[in-house]
């Protein structure tokens, strides 16, 4: 695994950034997502990428997020060799500007939500998903499978274990062979996640679970000043954003 | 053989959770591997076929390190049945299952067939050959995944924990179906916590605690030392604690088998009552 699923688990702080209203911070996440789609140059595309080390350095995730970066260049370098290959081959008129903009696009991507992620509890996380009036139901199982994700990773790790024992191959060079050997550690992982949730169904259900149709919350979400403030900037970037879409001419800085 | 020479292992740097083990396993033992939980024997036995490489030490199986190959290539030698059958089972037929491991190793159609029959036959599975592994109750699971290695016939048989979630019948025919093959000659070593599935085994005991061997013996010594048994955090089997105080009548110290206690216990009342 390249990515490891601990760059997208919660770190536990309580830096500015950690006590950010939720909301605010997915809303940040999705500026920044916004940005990586609608520019498509190298030049702005290296100035969002880099807006995320001081946020970073707030949350003191520093350390964590390079970590993901380092995971997903590899992911990023296929990107940018697939896209040069492509467009060199193609009509494309900047090939080396643009696949390295696409490689970036994909880093801003998965760092967005990294980011997101190391710093949102996943209580606060389905309180936001909650006040944003989608339903409870469906925020609760996106809570859960965000709790969830190291679980399955364990369990997958457990799972390959007693396939390599029975003599499974997971290395070699045939990819699609690779990729039919999974199979003996997806289906075993996907017919025990159907089972527990079934059972946490049950045993949610014995609990009185889907009684009451109003909720009401322990904790409740607060809009601070400094969520205030951060949702100004982040507001401010997006228009940032669009003006510098529609009205400024990028340079290409390589290619 | 398999060997450890002072094994050490961490999952996380600075955590040690097997802390220089060295041991032997030798052709044809049966072994029991005890301690609480979290005392290291998973992690123990994954060194064996090589699924982890010690921090520390080496593993030798038959004079090979485990560094110097692959699982699979160990594996055809140490055949291990895991703790939780769900971890393994994704075949739609109990054959197919079997036959899995089988293809992996290289055997022909014939000797999958012969095998697969010979399997399901030795663990009274003849009636599922058809049926989906998912759909079976967990004792007959855990006999899936204990047949699906059997199988393969590895000369090492290592098998994590199969009394959990089986009744009283089950684990002891589990017992007889062990003590059976290792009758045969196979080398097979048990991990568990269960005191009283060991107590009526004929086999050896290697006791671990916090990382650690902290002694090893046949189950007479190991199993009736409350000092060992203490810092093992496992308890004394029902038969010793009931045998312990009646030796001061001349009763043997320990007796391990049911009906072994029971006739025992059956003559001297008679005894008594003719007076
Ligand atoms: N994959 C893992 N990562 C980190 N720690 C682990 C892992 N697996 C087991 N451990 C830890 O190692 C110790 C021994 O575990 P284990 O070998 O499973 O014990 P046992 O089988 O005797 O119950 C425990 O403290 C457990 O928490
Ligand atoms: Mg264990």
């Amino acid at each position: 695994m390249m990515i490891h699923y601990k760059s997208f688990k919660f770190k536990k702080g309580f830096t500015l950034l950690h006590r950010l209203d939720p909301r605010v911070k997915f809303f940040l996440a999705c500026v920044n997502v916004v940005g990586a789609l609608v520019l498509g140059k190298t030049l702005p595309l290296l100035v969002i990428l880099a807006s995320m080390l001081p946020l970073t350095v707030v949350g003191r995730i520093t350390k964590e997020w390079l970590t993901v970066l380092k995971g997903a260049s590899v992911f990023a370098a296929v990107i940018f060799a697939l896209n040069f290959f492509f467009s060199v081959v193609g009509v494309t008129g900047r090939p080396l500007d643009f696949s390295i903009a696409m490689a970036l696009r994909f880093l801003i991507l998965i760092s967005s939500f990294s980011i997101f992620f190391l710093t949102t509890a996943p209580d606060d996380f389905s309180l936001a998903v909650q006040k944003a009036r989608i339903p409870f139901d469906v925020s609760f199982a996106l809570t859960m499978a965000m709790r969830f994700v190291p679980v399955l990773a364990a369990e997958a790790r457990s799972i390959a274990d007693a396939q390599r024992s029975r003599g499974l191959e997971l290395e070699g060079r045939n990819l699609l062979r690779r990729a039919k050997n999974y199979l003996p550690i997806l289906i075993p992982l996907v017919a025990n996640s159907l089972r527990r949730s079934m059972e946490l169904a049950e045993a949610m259900e014995s609990r009185g679970y889907g009684v009451k149709k109003q909720r009401t919350s322990l904790y409740s979400l607060k809009f601070r000043r400094t969520d205030l403030a951060a949702l100004g900037l982040a507001v401010l970037a997006l228009f940032f954003i669009v003006f510098t879409r529609i009205y400024v001419k990028i340079p290409t800085i390589v290619g | 053989m398999i060997r450890l020479e002072k094994v050490s292992f961490s999952y996380l740097p600075g955590v040690e959770v097997l802390k220089d083990v060295t041991l032997e396993v030798r052709e044809g033992d049966f072994l029991a591997v005890m301690g609480e939980n979290g005392a290291g024997k998973t992690t123990l036995i994954k060194h064996f076929n090589g699924l982890l490489k010690p921090t520390q030490g080496r593993v030798l199986v038959d004079d090979v390190d485990t560094g110097s190959a692959t699982v699979a290539e160990l594996s055809r030698k140490v055949g291990l049945v895991f703790q939780n059958p769900d971890h393994q089972l994704f075949s739609e037929t109990v054959e197919d299952e079997i036959a899995f491991a089988l293809k992996n190793f290289g055997f022909n159609r014939a000797e999958i067939e012969e095998r697969t029959d010979q399997v399901l036959r030795l663990l009274s599975l003849e009636e599922y050959r058809q049926a989906s592994p998912l759909t079976l109750s967990g004792g007959e699971k855990k006999r899936v995944a204990l047949a699906s290695v059997l199988a393969w016939d590895p000369k090492y048989l290592i098998i994590d924990e199969p009394t959990i979630g089986q009744d009283y019948e089950q684990k002891s025919n589990l017992r007889k179906f062990l003590s059976e093959i290792s009758r045969e000659g196979r080398t097979v070593v048990v991990v568990t916590h269960d005191v009283e599935f060991v107590a009526e085994c004929s086999c050896k005991i290697l006791l671990m605690a916090a990382g650690r061997v902290i002694a090893s013996g046949p189950v007479e010594e190991v199993l009736t030392d409350r000092e060992l048994i203490k810092k093992g955090a496992l308890t004394l089997p029902q038969l010793v604690e009931v045998f312990d105080p009646l030796s001061r009548l001349g009763f043997p110290k320990a007796v391990f088998g049911v009906e072994e206690a029971s006739e025992l216990l059956m003559e001297n009342l008679r005894r008594l009552k003719r007076g």
